[in-house]
């Protein structure tokens, strides 16, 4: 398969401010891509940027073969077949539904305009709203518009800012499941930014993790959530402790934490990621470590254990394990997935 | 005080409120229904053809050209940069502080035969009377001009804060549907902002409609001229009432035009990120500075500047407590309306916030039409029932007390001050209505949950939090007041004078240079809410 969208080595900058520096991208045809990260680490200057709203000091990109942006050459946005949903939908509030959707097919006659755009309001279940007016819909339909405008004229590549940020929680991941279904059965080369990893892991194929304008990390959600490069791609997915050990003369993890698979040799230190339902109950275990603290969350407890050396773990416990502050909780670890982090990044 | 009588009182001082308000505006809609005596057919075959056709060229040519100058200087300073946009931001919003009547007379000095421009020209060409052709100032054409001139600020404030207000997103949704950036502003831009040009017209408009010292100044023919000659030269008052209910079917159909034209569309600010400026430079960016410049000069600086000079000329010869007592009489009387318009303004806004029913709703919308109907047509619309009341009262006393008391209220400061409340109320309505939804019922009662019974609830919370709103209204009101014209003149005691009508009167006598310092002070104290209004707005629409 082809490289659909190629981004290499790209720079933006804002005056002085190196906002996103030297990320390298690439989705193939019919790939849903996501840009991950908090606030400010530069993924939606990287998303603008690829949508002809920003130019680039650095890099490349390209679509298809087809220049899009080098430094001091930027094709306009309208020249690029890339089409946008962006965070607050940006509706023209003085067209109605139908016409929003047939903005994008002014070269289309009059006739085949009507029928792209019945195509696409069916495709998103809003045939019925055609005459209606942005402002007259729910957050959810205005969305679902937004991304049949963005979809008329065919796009290349689907750029989405956060499209599902200014939804009810309640309704975030079944629409970006919804979406996804309906991206993949039209087979459209997508790219999403969002900060939220539920969001991603629901849309996206492949996530690139950003932090402070650079990529900490490319992969599968289950790679992300599973064999984390940092620290920080640890942290922000998924929850997890860092615990620092030193291996001990047996070659077995201090503390009585159990038997140890890694390569690290014996006396050397290491970090190691502990997930919550890697650290897991059972009656049986010779671990037993006091609970400094717990929260409910319904099927499960959250416990908060202290190691004797003062370090913490969380454990996901069924929740009809019930057990004081103060308690020992008997564990044993599950470190089938032994995720070792380097030393300092 | 039972609470159930405390809201009937309440209640029906707001209504009784609201029908006085009313009153002016109801006896001129009945004259209409009233016969239309002798005067009336003199009118129709003289000058009432004059009287609607020069209106309504008045109407198309002050829109056109304060359109043309309002939206051009809006795209300049909010879709462009230029050296000096930051100035001409605010600046441009000065003319509004220049009443029209004001630049008429100073640019009749300045243009007309013996004048400075005219001199200059035949001085340098050896010209002599009747040689040249020039442009006569006084006539329809320059009532258009000076009109435009000053009221052109309007659509510039609300087409400059929409286009800012739209933000960027819009506009690069349109791009990213492949319209380049000039269908993006015809397809996109400009159908956004038309409600806010819209809102400005209609604005402009009334102004225009309303206006009587300048169509009088340059003698033409309009609306609120003529029902000043009826009342005054032909003394038919009902006549007057007849002519100013067909000013009042204009400003109706002005603002069904506009309520039309917003349709369906409903507009919210839509992105945080401000559109992105087009940088002009070379002599694009001159271009735009020498228009900016141009359009400011005209419609303030120029005019500022010369009436300054007259006044400094006449500074010696002016009669200082004779100054003074009239910037007295003007003040006192411009405090008193404007007090009055608050008071009424609280009790109404109170009434519709403690009981916001729909008969208490209407009242207080009833009570603020008056900002649309011409002052003339409140004085005509004052005088009919006040005079019948006098009469109707000093026949009362005659019959039973044998004692005649004259004319208790025609003539009076009482007669002004109403009208000048019919005319003003919403201005201080909308400051302290706007004020009170800053003021959240939840304040209240987090305030009354802490022990604080409802007067001191009014003092520690609502006071504090409404000051500002209730400084901008009186603000607002007395400056009204101050520029005030057509209402004062046929309304105010006998030999009762104001700013306005002094400068009025002196200019009619052509002593302009004597007309100066009354006009100045008055653009001076204009200037204050118009400062007021450009900090507003530019913290509003603050960009980095």
């Amino acid at each position: 398969m082809s490289n659909q969208l190629h981004i290499s080595a790209v720079d933006v900058c804002y005056g002085e401010d190196r906002v996103v520096s030297g990320v390298s991208l690439a989705l193939e045809s019919g790939e849903i891509g996501c840009l991950l990260g908090p606030s400010g680490c530069g993924k939606t200057s990287l998303l603008r940027a690829i949508g002809g709203f920003e130019p680039v000091t650095a890099g490349a990109i390209t679509l298809h073969g087809r220049l899009l942006s080098e430094p001091g050459r930027q094709v306009p946005p309208e020249l690029r077949r890339i089409g946008m949903v962006f965070q607050d939908y940006a509706l023209f509030p003085h067209l109605n539904i139908g016409d929003n959707v047939g903005y994008g097919l002014h070269q289309l006659g009059r006739a085949e305009r009507q029928v792209r755009i019945d195509e696409l309001l069916t495709l998103v279940g809003l045939e019925a709203s055609a005459k209606a007016m942005p402002h007259e819909l729910s957050g959810g339909q205005q969305q679902r518009v937004a991304l049949a405008r963005a979809l008329a004229p065919q796009p290349e590549l689907l750029l989405l800012d956060e499209p599902f940020s200014n939804l009810d929680q309640s309704l975030r991941e079944s629409l970006a499941a919804e979406v996804r279904a309906l991206l993949k059965a039209q087979q459209v080369t997508a790219l999403m930014v969002t900060h939220d990893q539920h969001e991603a892991f629901a849309l996206a194929d492949n996530i690139t993790l950003m932090r402070e304008g650079r990529v900490v990390q490319q992969g599968t959600a289950y790679e992300l959530y599973h064999q984390p490069a940092a620290p920080f791609a640890a942290e922000f997915i998924g929850q997890g402790n860092v615990l620092d050990l030193e291996i001990t003369e047996q070659g077995e993890l201090p503390l009585g934490l159990g038997p140890y698979s890694g390569s690290a040799p014996p006396g050397s230190r290491i970090r190691l990621l502990i997930r919550p339902d890697d650290v897991k109950h059972a009656d049986d275990a010779t671990l037993r470590l006091p609970i400094t603290a717990r929260s409910f969350r319904g099927a499960h407890y959250l416990y908060e254990l202290s190691l004797p050396d003062g370090q913490r773990i969380t454990s996901l416990t069924p929740s009809h394990v019930s057990l004081s502050v103060g308690e020992l909780l008997p564990i044993h670890l599950d470190l089938r997935d032994l995720v070792e982090l380097q030393q300092q990044i | 005080m039972s609470p159930a009588s405390g809201r009937l009182l309440w209640r029906s001082a707001l209504l009784l409120c609201a029908l006085l308000l009313a009153l002016p505006v109801l006896v001129i809609i009945t004259s209409l229904f009233s016969p239309f005596g002798p005067a009336w057919d003199h009118l129709r075959e003289t000058v009432l053809t004059d009287y609607l056709t020069n209106t309504l060229w008045l109407v198309l040519g002050v829109g056109m050209l304060a359109t043309f100058l309002g939206v051009s200087t809006a795209w300049l300073n909010a879709c462009c940069d230029y050296p000096g946009r930051r100035f001409f931001d605010w600046a441009l919003m000065l003319p509004l502080a220049m009443p029209a009547y004001i630049i008429a007379y100073t640019y009749t000095g300045l243009l007309d035969y013996p004048g400075p421009v005219q001199s200059a020209l035949r001085e340098s060409f050896g010209w002599g009377y009747g040689d040249y052709w020039f442009p006569p100032i006084r006539s329809l054409g320059g009532a258009i001009a000076m009109l435009a001139l000053v009221l052109y600020p309007y659509i510039y404030l609300l087409t400059r804060i929409a286009l800012l207000e739209q933000g960027a997103a819009l506009a690069e949704a349109s791009r990213s549907l492949g319209l380049g950036p000039w269908q993006t502003f015809r397809r996109v831009t400009l159908p956004l902002v038309r409600p806010a040009i819209a809102a400005g017209l209609s604005l402009v408009l009334m102004e225009t409609l309303a206006d009587f010292g300048t169509v009088d100044y340059f003698g033409v023919a309009a609306f609120t001229t003529g029902i000043f000659r009826t009342w005054y030269g032909l003394g038919d008052l009902n006549s007057a009432a007849q002519l100013a209910a067909l000013l009042l079917l204009f400003i109706f159909v002005l603002f069904a035009a506009e309520r039309a034209s917003r349709g369906r569309m409903r507009f919210y600010p839509h992105s945080k990120r401000p559109p992105p400026r087009i940088p002009l430079r070379g002599t694009r960016a001159i271009l735009a500075m020498v228009f900016a410049a141009i359009v400011l000069i005209l419609g303030f600086a120029l005019p500022a500047f010369q009436l300054s000079i007259w006044a400094l000329q006449r500074w010696a010869t002016t009669d200082t407590s004779a100054f003074l007592s009239l910037v007295t009489n003007t003040f006192t009387v411009a405090a008193a309306a404007s007090l009055l318009c608050l008071l009424v303004a609280l009790l109404l806004a109170y009434g519709r916030r403690l009981h916001p029913r729909p008969l208490e709703t209407m009242a207080v919308r009833v009570s603020s039409m008056g900002y649309a109907v011409p002052g003339t047509v409140i004085a005509v619309g004052v005088m009919i029932p006040f005079g019948t009341f006098d009469n109707w009262f000093d026949g009362q006393m005659r019959d039973h007390f044998g004692v005649s008391t004259g004319l208790l209220l025609s003539g009076t400061l009482a007669a002004l001050l109403f009208a000048y409340v019919v005319r003003f109320l919403s201005v201080s309505l909308q400051s302290v209505e706007s004020g009170l939804t800053r003021v959240r019922p939840a304040y209240d009662e987090s305030a009354r949950a802490l022990g604080d019974g409802p007067l001191r609830v009014l003092g520690r919370v609502h006071l504090p939090l409404l000051r500002g709103s209730l400084l901008t209204a009186l603000l607002l009101v007395f400056v009204d007041v101050l520029k005030e014209l057509p209402a004062t003149l046929i309304l105010r005691p006998f030999n009762f004078n104001t700013l306005a009508v002094r400068s009025y009167e002196l200019a009619s006598d052509e002593r302009l240079a004597d007309a100066a310092l009354p006009a100045l002070t008055i653009v001076a104290i204009g200037l204050l809410p118009v400062i007021l209004l450009t900090r507003s707005q530019m913290r509003e629409t603050a960009d980095p």
